[in-house]
């Protein structure tokens, strides 16, 4: 496709990357999702600053206060209170932070330390790929949950150990994607071109291998955002993750449950969040995932 | 063909022996005394210390008690619980057929949804029906289980009164668990009022079973619709079109069983999350599984408890991979030969 | 790769395929097969079909022998169901009415308590055990003994610990126990003790089995007499299912009048609003424990209905008074100036409780209504903190219960709001929860600095409020949660209950009130009212004031409706 907007009739070929981003944006729901993640990014990173009142701050007088747009409502308490006059509102937007913006950081580390374990298992063969292999099924075989339970019960219930949590037992997913995309490539021809050139393994993967698996990479991370989002709101709800004056959506639906009957908005807006976030996140690795299929059509 | 089985036989034992490694690790790293974690005997007199010392060898190298440690598990011996006494064993027993019917019809469920919804979509490839049913899937991909459990306990169980929030059966129905799956002890027991007992049973089922089976429903419509996109394309599917079979013929006979393969193959990686999504749904609805057992353990820091779980819930995960391999590779000749060749 | 021919370029219309049809076809399917089992719900007035009635209990019994604790969900699930005592508290009478003794006098000076038993008292037979003979004195004697005797084969038998028991001392006041024939027993005490007789009374006080427990020696399995329970209560033990349920038939050769419904279940569901699901759904026909902010609800449920009763309990904050700075008095007035109980009172009660200054509830005749109560007053809490040296505040450890009790329904959420209270005046408070029953057990390692308990009174005497709470004696057995251990308060304590009489005890238990106000080891927070729920085709259940649950004359009233022909 010639994309120009210089006056010389040039043909420009969109490189790779750009050619996917293009094809991303030709697609409303991918784009809607990107919209609503960079949003959740920006209620992160203000949180602070835009939530109108302390989240922990308990208001005595303003017990279970509906949403403002019911008749008992008041804007103060935009999204309403719970039963210890807590905003809501505030803590929703806290609450970002910790499962949102933690869940973020999580991924990344965990996309880190597993693509490295990933490359390595898949460039070697033999008796080394196999044991690094079966590791591998054992580690995928605990669900994560149970991981997460086991570490907690170990070092204690802390955020960061959430956290960390977490983040083990999403490594074990990126080496397996990893490894599986790196074994695909390897049995490539080019690959066998570039060996025959006289190429070191560092050299066949930093100039051959990664840039054709980028994509199944992108995709991946988007993936496991999701992921680690539902589990540390998992974790809170079962009342196991970050603990108690810490806002965390799992942990808000978790006390909303109790007071369904009286406030059933304590349960609506801590699930709409997450699920909004998740929906967010699963939108955009779809639309990756088509952009990187029709690539180059 | 023999060869395969006796291949990923092997590897299922040193998968499994991986996993008692990377147990008895974390044992091992669990706070307090490792005589009590291992055993699950608090405070024990000199006695019983001497004897767990044996049953372990704790008074060995690591290996050694590496190799005691499966030694004593494979013989059945969990320990017992810290809450209750009770050896865990026979409680998993008991709890054990709760998780594996709920997986087991959740799984069920999303297949017979999920395999038609998927070839409809695929059918009706980059029309409405089909964005329809792929933002369908993702909707249903996103939203959290214990959210949707609770949401449906809100709207069917509280509002309407439709259905029954917790538990297997009404506790006035004396069914003995023969078995453990409610609606064959239901059969096999000899109460009066048979009917109504299956009736409730199956009101019990309905909402837990249905919350499960989201997810794993919207895993099958999407891959299915993928790996039928693909059939559908290839060269076979075009020629038997211009031969002029029936569009019916052509999915069901022709593409679908190709078509299945990855299907089935994707389920047993997906055991996991279903395992954890189970023990969520388990907690919300009470339902009396090893999700809700292990959970209660870890609030009550049962450790014996959680470490027999895991070793119970990831070797199931694992033997269901296996076996769906074997079942695989027996039945898909074509398979083999990929297999064969690589690692 | 184009999709460009696919299967429905080539048949050409967008007629509705076979596989269409077939996925409307099951979807309506389920959709008429859900419809249909909503009208034929088998839980809607099935009074004919389902005999019986299930109880949701709030967690699960420690065992099944109310001697061995005084965890209220324990003798729930035995006291009255499984056992009798001596004697029984009438609430509406107001005083002590016969059970298993009929009749009994006290001699002059007061120290010799002589019980004629009832006849023809039938012991429950299970699986393993069948009663040869009717209960007589001796097993009145064994059950007393296995609590005092520390030679009695059974006392060691489940840990050996008698909490109620030795919190009121009853080791040291009973000096023997005589049997004068098979029907008539006396008990001789030490000194005289106002308490005795509603001590009898208690839901602790039962009687076992003698020959049940001879059986046992002989077949070593001496454990199975608390855990495969034999009693004379209106039902027998038919199984347990830890953290499940709990199976009961009915005793028909009752002394009392056997049970009109054909079975009784526990349905073990700790979290309220479960029990509230179960109770609206059909699944459950009474529930215990509802949380404050259920009741409106429950009030506007046609099926239910609530049964209410002003409490004779407390909430309270308990500091371990032997742990710094806990031990400093001031450090202790600090934080109960501290501490908003009007803000509690509203946030965790939805106001169905009343404001406590002391442990005593307004209602007990034994109330000191002179006590200077500690006001909210966050500055006056900041310099007592000063005074005490702690003007930089400090980190404390709070201890709360997941669980809903009678006198306090959401423990966690009053430790967040104190929590909230405290950080005020500069102290960090890390919230601690376990399991009910790790909970109770890992408090009596005296680890904590602050827990949030509470206690409920178990007869209408002021001195049960006291010595299981305050007593030396109670620091060994687990009672005294404040660890605290004054001699001369014991004396006062001791001085009250050496009267029957009202007006010689009055002046004791108000210096003991004025002693614990000044000092302070701990603040009373509440005076919860008391609940039940219940559908409302359920009678013959009453609210008993002093805690337990019995449904020995509960039945379930048929509706007489043509819902019945129809089904």
């Amino acid at each position: 496709m010639a994309r120009t907007n210089s006056i010389y009739q040039e043909e420009v070929i969109p490189t790779p990357l750009r050619h996917i981003w293009l094809n991303f944006i030709s697609y409303p729901m991918a784009m809607l999702g990107l919209w609503v993640f960079v949003a959740f990014l920006v209620i992160t990173i203000i949180a602070p600053f835009a939530a109108p009142y302390s989240p922990e701050l308990q208001h005595p007088n303003a017990l279970l206060y509906p949403p403002s747009w019911h008749d008992d409502g008041q804007v103060s308490f935009f999204l309403g209170t719970d039963d210890l006059g807590r905003d809501i509102l505030s803590n929703l937007l806290h609450g970002a932070r910790t499962t949102f913006g933690s869940s973020l950081i999580v991924t990344i580390f965990a996309a880190f330390i597993g693509i490295f374990l990933g490359i390595l298992s898949g460039m070697s063969r033999g008796l080394k790929s196999s044991i690094l292999n079966h590791i591998l099924d054992a580690t995928l075989a605990i669900p994560s949950l149970l991981l997460a339970i086991v570490l907690v019960a170990i070092s204690g219930q802390t955020l960061t150990n959430v956290m960390i949590a977490v983040g083990i037992a999403l490594v074990p997913q990126f080496m397996r994607a990893t490894h599986t995309a790196v074994h695909h490539e390897l049995t490539r021809e080019y690959v066998v071109a570039a060996k025959l050139d006289g190429a070191n393994q560092f050299q066949i993967f930093y100039n051959v291998i990664l840039p054709n698996i980028l994509n199944a990479l992108i995709v991946q991370f988007t993936l496991a955002i999701s992921i680690a989002i539902i589990d540390i709101a998992t974790l809170g709800f079962l009342r196991i993750g970050a603990p108690a004056p810490t806002s965390e959506w799992g942990t808000m639906l978790a006390d909303g449950v109790d007071l369904i009957f009286i406030a059933p908005w304590n349960v609506t807006f801590p699930g709409m969040a997450i699920f909004a976030s998740v929906l967010a996140v699963n939108l955009i690795g779809y639309g990756l995932q088509r952009a990187v299929k029709e690539g180059f059509g | 063909m023999w060869f395969y089985i006796a291949r990923r036989v092997n590897l299922f034992v040193f998968t499994v022996a991986v996993l008692y490694f990377l147990v008895f690790l974390m044992i091992n790293a669990l706070p307090g005394e490792l005589a009590t974690n291992l055993s699950g005997v608090q405070n024990p007199d000199i006695a019983q210390y001497d004897e767990i010392v044996a049953q372990y060898q704790l008074d060995k190298s690591w290996f050694n008690q590496y190799i005691s440690f499966i030694k004593q598990r494979i013989h059945g011996d969990f320990g017992i619980s810290f809450g209750n006494g009770q050896s865990i064993f026979n409680d998993m027993l008991t709890l054990l057929p709760a998780t594996i019917e709920l997986c087991v019809y959740a799984m069920v469920i999303a297949l017979i949804f999920g395999l038609p919804l998927g070839i409809l979509a695929a059918v009706h490839y980059n029309k409405f029906g089909d964005f329809f049913l792929l933002g369908t899937s993702l909707i249903g991909y996103s939203i959290p289980v214990f959210w949707l459990g609770v949401i449906a306990i809100m709207y069917f169980g509280l509002d309407l009164q439709w259905l029954p929030v917790a538990g297997r059966l009404n506790l006035l129905y004396q069914v003995d668990p023969v078995t453990g799956f409610t609606l064959i002890d239901i059969y096999l027991s000899n109460i009066e009022y048979k009917q109504l007992a299956y009736k409730d049973a199956f009101a019990h089922l309905i909402m837990p079973t249905l919350t499960l089976a989201v997810i794993p429903a919207t895993v099958v419509i999407r891959i299915t619709r993928t790996t039928m996109l693909e059939e559908l394309n290839a060269n076979y599917i075009k020629a038997s079109q211009a031969r002029g079979l029936h569009p019916l013929t052509i999915i069901f006979h022709h593409a679908l069983p190709n078509a299945m393969q990855p299907v089935l193959a994707q389920i047993s990686l997906q055991l996991s999350t279903l395992l954890t999504s189970a023990m969520v749904t388990e907690v919300i609805f009470s339902w009396p599984g090893i999700g809700q057992w292990l959970i209660q353990a870890t609030y009550q820091q049962d450790f014996p408890i959680i470490s027999a779980g895991i070793l119970v819930c990831a070797g199931f995960v694992i033997l269901v991979t296996v076996v769906s391999d074997v079942l695989l590779i027996a039945t898909t000749p074509q398979r083999r030969s990929a297999v064969n060749g690589s690692n | 790769m184009t999709h460009g021919v696919t299967l429905a370029n080539i048949t050409g219309n967008p007629r509705i395929t076979m596989k269409n049809w077939l996925n409307f076809v099951l979807k309506s399917c389920f959709f008429t097969g859900l419809f249909i089992l909503a009208g034929c719900n088998p839980n809607v007035e099935n009074s004919t079909l389902t005999p019986g009635i299930v109880y949701c209990s709030e967690g699960d019994p420690t065992s099944f022998n109310p001697q061995l604790t005084t965890n209220g969900t324990t003798t729930d699930a035995s006291s009255y169901q499984l056992y009798n005592r001596l004697v029984e508290y009438d609430p509406a009478l107001g005083s002590i009415v016969p059970a298993l003794a009929h009749h009994w006098f006290i001699n002059d000076n007061g120290k010799i308590y002589t019980f004629y038993l009832r006849k023809n008292v039938k012991f429950h037979h299970n699986e393993n055990f069948t009663p040869t003979r009717d209960f007589n004195a001796d097993d009145v004697i064994f059950s007393m003994n296995r609590v005092i005797d520390s030679t009695h084969p059974f006392h060691h038998v489940s840990g050996g610990s008698y909490p109620f028991f030795q919190s009121v001392g009853f080791t040291d006041i009973i000096n023997k126990i005589v049997k004068v024939n098979d029907y008539m027993i006396t008990i001789h005490l030490t000194e005289k003790d106002a308490s005795f007789m509603a001590n009898l009374a208690a839901n602790f006080a039962i009687i076992q089995s003698q020959e049940y427990g001879q059986q046992l020696i002989e077949q070593q399995r001496q454990s199975d007499i608390d855990n495969i329970p034999i009693g004379t209560g209106p039902f027998i033990l038919d199984s347990y299912f830890p953290n499940n349920h709990i199976r009961y038939k009915p005793n028909q050769h009752y002394w009392n009048g056997a049970p009109t419904i054909e079975q009784l279940v526990f349905d073990i569901t700790p979290k309220s609003t479960n029990r509230i699901a179960k109770l609206m759904t059909g699944d459950c026909d009474v529930s215990a424990l509802p949380q404050s902010s259920e009741i409106e609800i429950i009030r506007q449920n046609k099926k239910l209905e609530l049964q209410i009763q002003t409490g004779l309990n407390v909430a309270y904050l308990g500091f371990n008074t032997e742990k710094a700075p806990f031990d400093n008095p001031k450090v202790r007035q600090a934080l109960a100036h501290a501490i908003n109980k009007q803000a509690i009172i509203e946030a965790v009660y939805y106001g169905s409780a009343t404001m406590a200054d002391s442990i005593l509830s307004p209602l007990s005749w034994a109330y000191n209504d002179d006590l200077a109560p500690y006001k909210y007053d966050v500055d006056k809490a900041k310099l007592l903190l000063e005074q005490a040296g702690y003007s930089n505040g400090f980190t404390m450890s709070l201890w709360a219960a997941p669980v809903q009790r009678i006198y306090n329904p959401n423990a966690l959420k009053t430790a967040e709001l104190i929590q909230g209270q405290l950080a005020l005046i500069g102290i960090k408070v890390n919230i601690t929860t376990l399991g009910w029953n790790v909970f109770i057990e890992k408090l009596n390692d005296y680890d904590y600095d602050s827990v949030l308990m509470g206690w409920t009174a178990d007869n209408a005497d002021p001195d049960n409020f006291f010595r299981p709470l305050f007593s030396c004696a109670a620091v060994l057995s687990g009672g005294n949660r404040v660890n605290w251990c004054d001699d001369d308060f014991d004396e006062v304590l001791n001085k009250a209950i050496a009267s029957t009489d009202e007006k010689y005890r009055l002046p004791h238990y108000l210096n003991a009130q004025q002693s614990l106000n000044e000092l302070v080891p701990l603040i009373p927070i509440a005076h919860a009212l008391r609940f039940q729920v219940k559908r409302r085709n359920i009678k013959g259940m009453s609210l008993n004031p002093y805690g337990g649950i019995s449904f020995a004359k509960a039945y379930r009233k048929q509706a007489k409706t043509s819902k019945q022909e129809a089904q």
